[in-house]
């Protein structure tokens, strides 16, 4: 009988311990889904298309997710414009916000793909039709974390409401938790730890105006990526758009599509140009 | 009596142009049960909708398939929700959205 009871117990811890190991080793990224890149860490351009009011959730969660040993995110101002759709541009994230309605959800992240399964674009939208409600008001900072985390390639941790907090914004509580936790970061050098014989993402120059960003990560195979046809910065300066200032061999120009996003190309010029 | 007749004219013609954009897919689409089938490779919840459309994405005509579910312990009023826009020529998936 006592050796009965011992052996349930001894069993008993063994499921435990095996549960709590598949726990924290699961597997949650969103399918084959991540961006392609020849090195890592690489930056992603976050291009804020948010009002003032969401300024410090995006910034935190940019913030949060550069901790990541394998990417960093940049954020550029953005228009505010076309946040129905929220386009972003190629090889960049962008987020949104609108009252989008009472759709059933509070958060969306969208990406595209390229015909390799690599993302090109990613984007997030923040329903201010809850989010700007008092029952939703703790809500915000985690939300914005989740879908930018789904744009980097992150599913859910969990996705039950009434289970134990995993304290991940992947994970599924009433409010989500507001930031990533260890086993994110970890699930995204699993994701990136190979790399990949070109770049779906682009990086712009930073928003301080000190120059000395890099022009672009670009370099997807034509039409592929974030190589489609039509898109910026090209190598002439007419698609630049208008220069914003030269210092030295350093110049600065920006280039506004109709749909108000900014591209910034930064340019060191040759000796004697 | 002319311009009734040139009118007439103009009438066939809009119908015949309208008809040719509402027609049904073309015989190489995948139908909508397909990019169903394609789409639900992306859920991770069991779906109380699904939903499939015909539009266009980035320039390339797609079947944009949403599902929506209910979590365990999901607040009132929230549905998970998942977007899957497929190629309607080639059947890949070439965009997703989710909660």
């Amino acid at each position: 009988m006592l050796k009965s009871s011992f052996t349930r117990v001894l069993f008993g811890a063994v499921v435990a311990a095996l549960a709590l190991v598949a726990s924290l080793s699961a597997d949650h990224s969103w399918g084959p889904y991540q961006w392609a890149r020849q090195a890592n860490p690489f930056t992603l351009t976050v291009v804020d298309s948010t009002t003032v009011d969401w300024d410090d959730e995006v910034t935190n969660s940019v913030r949060d997710w550069s901790v990541s040993s394998v990417l960093d995110m940049r954020k550029v101002e953005g228009s505010t414009d076309g946040a129905r759709q929220c386009k972003p541009p190629s090889g960049q994230i962008r987020i949104c916000n609108l009252t989008y309605g009472f759709v059933g959800w509070v958060g969306l992240a969208g990406i595209t793909i390229d015909p390799n399964g690599h993302i090109t674009t990613g984007y997030t939208k923040l329903n201010d039709s809850y989010l700007n409600s008092a029952s939703y008001s703790s809500w915000r900072q985690g939300v914005v974390c989740q879908e930018v985390g789904h744009d980097i390639g992150l599913d859910h941790q969990d996705e039950d409401f009434d289970n134990d907090p995993l304290k991940s914004c992947m994970d599924y509580q009433d409010p989500l938790w507001p930031t990533p936790n260890a086993h994110d970061y970890d699930q995204l050098e699993a994701i990136y730890a190979h790399l990949d014989s070109y770049n779906s993402y682009v990086t712009l120059g930073e928003t301080d105006g000190e120059g000395g960003g890099d022009s672009g990560g670009c370099n997807a195979p034509p039409g592929k990526g974030c190589n489609k046809l039509g898109f910026g910065p090209g190598n002439s300066q007419s698609e630049w758009g208008i220069s914003l200032g030269r210092r030295g061999r350093h110049e600065k120009f920006i280039r506004i599509d109709a749909d108000g996003t900014r591209h910034i190309t930064f340019v060191t010029w040759a000796d004697g140009h | 009596m002319i311009p009734l007749r040139r009118f007439t004219l103009l009438c066939l013609a809009l119908l015949t142009s309208v008809a040719a954009t509402c027609a049904g897919p073309s015989s190489n689409e995948i139908s909508r049960e397909r990019a169903i089938e394609i789409a639900r490779s992306q859920l991770s919840f069991s779906p109380d909708t699904i939903d499939a459309t015909r539009t266009d994405s980035g320039g390339r005509n797609v079947w944009r398939v949403t599902f929506r579910g209910r979590l365990p312990g999901q607040p009132p009023g929230l549905f998970e929700t998942l977007i899957v826009e497929v190629d309607r020529i080639t059947g890949e998936i070439i965009g997703i959205a989710r909660t």
